[in-house]
């Protein structure tokens, strides 16, 4: 057992996938990084954000391939490579960049199976980064999982700490079909992500539900980052004798519904927090989804604590006005308990 | 007379089966009397007085308050001085409740703890498939755990079981080995739904889900109830249930909360099993489905247009009393001179309201929204409301201050017939000026009613009764009936209403000024 | 590169077996008993099977939403085609893929495809595993002059150079993207000569004539497998029909449309060259067309009266269900 950072934990697991099956590759824009640049020097990056650094050194250019700055291209070269053999691992630098190869993920990768009488298999992941926090602004901040959510055919993960992250990446490589694998970018170096991990390699199911903390006067739905947020307002309101369950679903696709619906059952109340968006977002999908089956459970309105309908703004304190704060949770959550709001910030 | 005699929970009516002490009324020692008040019980129905059908020196107080028994248990013991604790406690000991009397078995008493049946293994009960675990994991203690099978409580340690958290507490909490469970989760997790199959189907029952209570929880209520009245039991109970008795409606004696005030309230308020009477906002899942009603097209014009009367005109009320006696004398002759005549006290108020009506035209209106314009009348076509199978229609008395009492019955009899048979034409129910709605017959004291636009007043007539008036400083009894005059305030001010019901009041007990 | 007479018949058994399929799809279609869009390869046979005749079944094609060619060029069973096409619950996908979506991946099909330009990256994607795996395989993509526009087609171009991969990206320019004539779109007028600038062996070739592409696209297979990396193949071709079944069009001259079937249809080129070059007596070629017809009749017999899939089946093959 170690303590370990997520960014650390996600280098890890790579490393045990690549060694355990050959098939893994990585590809992606500089995720080796340096080259042919004047200096010589390979290997120096691991991605703009550091995280397959030495991933070349250790299996070699043929296995972690630095692409063009061609998303579509290499995406879909990834998807053709899963479908005959290989088990790639892409990097899309920033979720924002979808759009670059929207077709690819959203037409080839989640179809192939399917629409190929179940003849065919797309073993892809696809990782890249989600969320606000880094001044990244607006084409680099978003927390698109929500619309990779809706789209049939396509599993996505949106780990919160070190040891989720680990487990689950070592459960996607080995998955067969295709799944967006969303790291939020202010979690690598976060300290609560960081946590202890075991020597040794495991994976964690998929559609299987984090309870970050138990609790029996409100369920509270959160991910990423947000599980963070949440776990923070949970301890606060402890104090003032509220019991709040805080549940990280990890995967939103699949869904562990049933461990949400059972703890609103248990709870009564629900807030969901969520910074994929304000309209047709994830937390409104968790909130209809309790509201039609859990309805008869609720004792109040079911609360949703997203960012504005608005792009994420580049200067920090319009940024941090932006990310769903603690005190909006407490917030809501207070609401949801018949108590005023404004005690939070008591 | 025997020595020792006993006090008994008394059967108040067929259906009681037990009675909560509620608090006594007498103390040991206390001499009671032949059909002296010895003790406040409750039912689930009713907080009631125990009065002593014996007589004699109270000795034991063998009930103690909050007690709940079977009708026939003993509940004191009356006996002469002489008799020797020791023979009362004998008495006590020895005594058995006389089946014929109680009308049900004696364990009825804790019927709410005892653990249902298990059903045949060839019927297992029905299994809830809302995936919920509100009733049993909310339920009060005083309800008990669900009865679990033994079948589901052995195995190995089952910590490596595959499991939703809240199905491993669930598990933890009823004594379940999870080997016994079969998971029909994603990765054959096993779920809280599957624990209560599992249950189901071994045989055991799973509580039945109730609806949680919507609204704020946390009422602005001062938290020391220790001065709302109520029975003993009640505020014991109310503590059990952690109810803070100001959120309960009174409706014992005195205004004071009773038991079944507070399991009401705590229904209402943490969506735990509440008596079968509670209402629930939405129906419980175990009770009957209601009967779903379709709409006939008449409910429905009744219903869009008087919703759309109530909340687009702004409504006053105004009430006056109408002594009758001499109306009634009137109609009594009328009536006796001539019987075909059967005059009616609605068709009296027809001939009232029309002729005031002549006189204050200002009431005599329509309102028209749209234009903002107001249109008067000359006549009194008065639209009077006829109930019908599923609904009611307002035939009209067309100028009704031109015809004569007896004009106006004879019509009044032809519109209710043809009201009833469904013969009316379109004409005799469009465009009266006033409507007057009559439910005295009912014996109701008095109503308001819901104008019928654009129409812009109308008459709620309650029944006439005896009442005790005074006159000139002297009692006296009068027949009296409450009028209530809806108004539309954008064009009917309340001087003029007041003083149409003056006009009203006049003819009504001056009837002779109606024949003038 | 010498071909013999049995694998000139079995080429001329193929181009027309597709002709034959595809003219029966184009008349069925009026009985509206086919759902769906239709993109028929009346004209351009000549490049499917000329191309695949190189191909082995651990060889990939990707193909484009013009694919009933490719795929039975590439081994794709007739009757399974046929199931699919009429959405029956024997069709090669199950009746999950369609017209534009038919594949056969046992067969290195990795489908037809309903989005224009997408094949390119994919093939490339099959050439990575062949070279990572290290299997000898090679991998073509099919796509129009149309596709050519697609900025991801470049990008799999640039990639492919870039890690010399085996794959052959084989351009039928029919003259025709959907509606819209190729000269009008692609500004250099010469797919070609663009793609040579990637850095690759880029030839243009006449699509109408089987040798020609057979020994093109011949060089290019032998080049991929021996690790000598990509080719960029135009082949200037013809399209019979519209850019779909349905499609009148009004864009092209009644003089253009005649002169296609009449001097420029490859199944004809090939046939008079066959007879010419004493290959194949006009005898044996009929032979062969009679066998076509069977067969795609037979064929058609059986997909329509095939059982369509069940509703029941409806979530088979996806893997998060709720």
């Amino acid at each position: 057992m170690a303590e370990m950072a997520m960014r650390a934990a996600i280098n890890l697991a790579l490393r045990e996938e690549m060694r355990r099956d050959e098939r893994v590759i990585m590809i992606g824009t500089d995720i080796a990084g340096g080259a042919q640049g004047s200096s010589g020097a390979e290997d120096v990056a691991g991605g703009v954000l550091g995280i397959t650094k030495g991933l070349l050194s250790e299996f070699g250019a043929g296995r972690v391939i630095d692409t063009p700055i061609s998303e579509m291209g290499y995406m879909g070269v990834a998807v053709g490579a899963a479908a005959t053999g290989l088990r790639p691992v892409a990097e899309l630098m920033f979720i924002d960049f979808i759009g670059c190869c929207g077709d690819m993920l959203l037409n080839q990768a989640a179809k192939i199976r399917y629409m190929f009488g179940g003849k065919s298999t797309c073993p892809l992941v696809v990782r890249t980064t989600i969320g606000a926090g880094a001044n990244a602004a607006a084409q680099h901040s978003q927390s698109l999982y929500h619309w990779v959510t809706a789209v049939p055919g396509l599993k996505v993960v949106v780990p919160s700490n070190a040891y989720d992250a680990r487990g689950l990446l070592a459960t996607a490589i080995r998955d067969d079909d295709p799944v967006i694998f969303c790291e939020h970018k202010a979690l690598y170096d976060f300290p609560a992500a960081a946590v202890e991990i075991p020597d040794a390699s495991y994976t964690i199911p998929f559609g299987e539900a984090n309870f970050v903390t138990e609790g029996t006067d409100v369920t509270v739905v959160a991910l990423g980052l947000m599980t963070h947020i949440a776990a923070g307002v949970a301890a606060a309101l402890s104090g003032k004798g509220i019991s709040v369950e805080v549940i990280d679903p990890r995967t939103t696709s699949p869904l562990d519904e049933e461990s949400i619906l059972e703890s609103v059952a248990s709870t009564g109340r629900l807030v969901i927090v969520d910074e994929s968006a304000a309209r047709c977002g994830f937390g409104q999908d968790v909130a209809a989804l309790v509201a039609e089956r859990a309805f008869h459970a609720l004792k109040a309105p079911i609360k949703v604590v997203t960012p504005p309908h608005c792009p994420t703004p580049f200067s920090p304190p319009l940024e941090q006005a932006w990310i769903p704060s603690g005190e909006r949770v407490a917030g809501a959550i207070l609401e949801t308990m018949g108590l005023d709001p404004a005690l939070a910030a008591a | 007379m025997a020595r020792i005699q006993a006090i008994t929970v008394p059967k108040w009516g067929l259906t009681m089966t037990e009675g909560t002490v509620s608090q006594w009324l007498v103390e040991e020692g206390d001499t009671i009397n032949l059909g002296d008040a010895i003790m406040d019980m409750e039912t689930s129905k009713v907080i009631n007085v125990v009065e002593s059908v014996v007589a004699g020196t109270l000795r034991r107080q063998v009930a103690q308050e909050g007690d709940t028994l079977p009708v026939a248990a003993l509940l004191g013991v009356l006996a002469e001085a002489e008799v020797a604790d020791a023979e009362i406690d004998a008495f006590i000991a020895g005594y058995v409740i006389d089946e014929s009397a109680s009308g049900a078995p004696a364990e009825a008493d804790t019927h709410d703890a005892v653990p249902a049946p298990p059903p045949p293994a060839s019927a297992p009960a029905p299994v809830e498939h809302t995936p919920s675990a509100a009733a049993t994991a909310s339920a009060p203690a005083a309800a008990g755990a669900p009865p679990v099978p033994d079948a589901l409580k052995d195995g190995d340690d089952d910590s490596g079981v595959h499991a939703s958290r809240h199905a491993r507490k669930l598990a933890a909490r009823l004594g379940i080995n999870l080997h016994n469970v079969a998971g029909s989760g994603r990765n054959d997790r096993i779920s809280v739904a599957d624990i209560e199959r599992a249950i189901a189907t071994a045989g055991g029952s799973v509580p039945a889900k109730q609806p949680a209570q919507r609204g704020p929880e946390f009422n602005p209520v001062p938290a020391d109830d220790s001065d709302v009245p109520a029975t003993s039991v009640a505020r014991r109970l109310a503590k059990t249930l952690g109810v803070n008795l100001h959120q309960c409606r009174p409706t014992g004696r005195h205004g004071r909360v009773c038991k079944y005030d507070v399991e009401a309230a705590c229904a209402l308020l943490h969506g735990t099993p509440a008596p079968a009477a509670a209402p629930a906002e939405i129906a419980a899942e175990p009770a009957p489905l209601p009967e779903s009603v379709p709409m006939s097209g008449m409910r429905r014009t009744i219903a869009s247009r008087l919703q759309a009367s109530k909340q687009r005109i702004p409504h006053y009320r105004v009430s006056m009393d109408i002594r009758l006696d001499a109306l009634l004398g009137l109609r009594r002759q009328i009536n006796a001179g001539d019987p075909a005549a059967n005059l009616s006290v609605t068709d009296c108020v027809v001939k009232a309201v029309a002729m005031a009506l002549v006189k204050m035209p200002e009431v005599n209106v329509h309102y028209d929204e749209a234009t903002q314009s107001m249109q008067r009348f000359r006549d009194a076509d008065i639209s009077v409301a006829v109930a019908i199978p599923d609904g009611l229609i307002t035939p009209i008395v067309k100028a009704a201050n031109t015809l004569t009492l007896t004009q106006i019955a004879a019509q009044m009899r032809d519109l209710a017939t043809r009201a009833k048979a469904g013969t009316l034409q379109a004409e005799e129910v469009q465009g009266g000026s006033f409507s007057i709605s009559n439910l005295g017959m009912f014996g109701v004291r008095q109503f308001d009613a819901i104008i019928n636009p654009p129409q812009a007043a109308i008459l709620a007539v309650a029944g006439a009764e005896q009442r005790m008036v005074v006159d000139d400083g002297e009692p006296q009894v009068a027949t009296v009936m409450t009028v209530s005059l809806s108004c539309d305030h954008r064009v009917i001010d309340g001087a003029v209403a007041a003083q149409f019901l003056q006009l009203l009041k006049r003819f009504m007990e001056t009837p002779s000024l109606m024949l003038a | 590169m010498a071909l013999s007479k049995s694998q000139l018949l079995e080429a001329y058994r193929r181009m027309r077996t597709i002709r034959e399929f595809e003219e029966n799809i184009h008349r069925e279609n009026t009985t509206g008993e086919i759902p769906g869009f239709l993109h028929l390869y009346c004209g351009q046979e000549a490049n499917a099977v000329a191309v695949c005749m190189h191909l082995e079944d651990t060889d990939y094609i990707a193909s484009n939403h013009r694919g009933h060619g490719h795929c039975l060029a590439k081994g794709a069973d007739v009757e399974g085609m046929m199931l699919e096409l009429y959405g029956k619950a024997d069709g090669l996908c199950k009746g999950r893929g369609g017209s534009m979506h038919i594949a056969d991946v046992s067969r290195g099909i990795l489908g037809a495809n309903g989005i224009v330009g997408a094949g390119a990256p994919l093939a490339a994607g099959a050439a990575l595993t062949a070279k990572t795996l290290g299997t000898g395989g090679v991998a073509v993509s099919f796509q129009g002059d149309g596709a050519s526009n697609e900025g991801y087609v470049f990008e799999a171009i640039n990639m492919a150079v870039m890690w010399q991969l085996p794959v052959i990206f084989y351009f039928e320019n029919n003259g025709y993207g959907e509606f819209t004539g190729h000269d009008h779109v692609v500004g250099s007028k010469d797919i070609a000569g663009r793609a040579a600038g990637f850095g690759l062996p880029a030839v243009k070739i006449d699509g109408t004539d089987f040798f020609e592409i057979h020994e093109a696209s011949g060089e290019a297979v032998q080049r991929a497998r021996a690790g000598k990396g990509p080719t960029v193949i135009e082949a200037v071709a013809v399209r019979f029909y519209g850019h779909y079944e349905g499609d009148p069009q009004a864009y092209r001259s009644k003089e253009e449309l005649a002169d296609v079937r009449q001097n420029r249809d490859c199944l004809k080129i090939l046939r008079q060259k066959l007879i010419a070059g004493k290959k194949a007596s006009a005898r044996e070629l009929d032979a062969i067309d009679r066998e076509a017809v069977d067969l795609i009749n037979a064929c058609r017999e059986t997909a329509k009266s095939a059982a369509y899939p069940e509703a029941s089946t409806l979530t088979d093959n996806t893997y998060v269900s709720y």
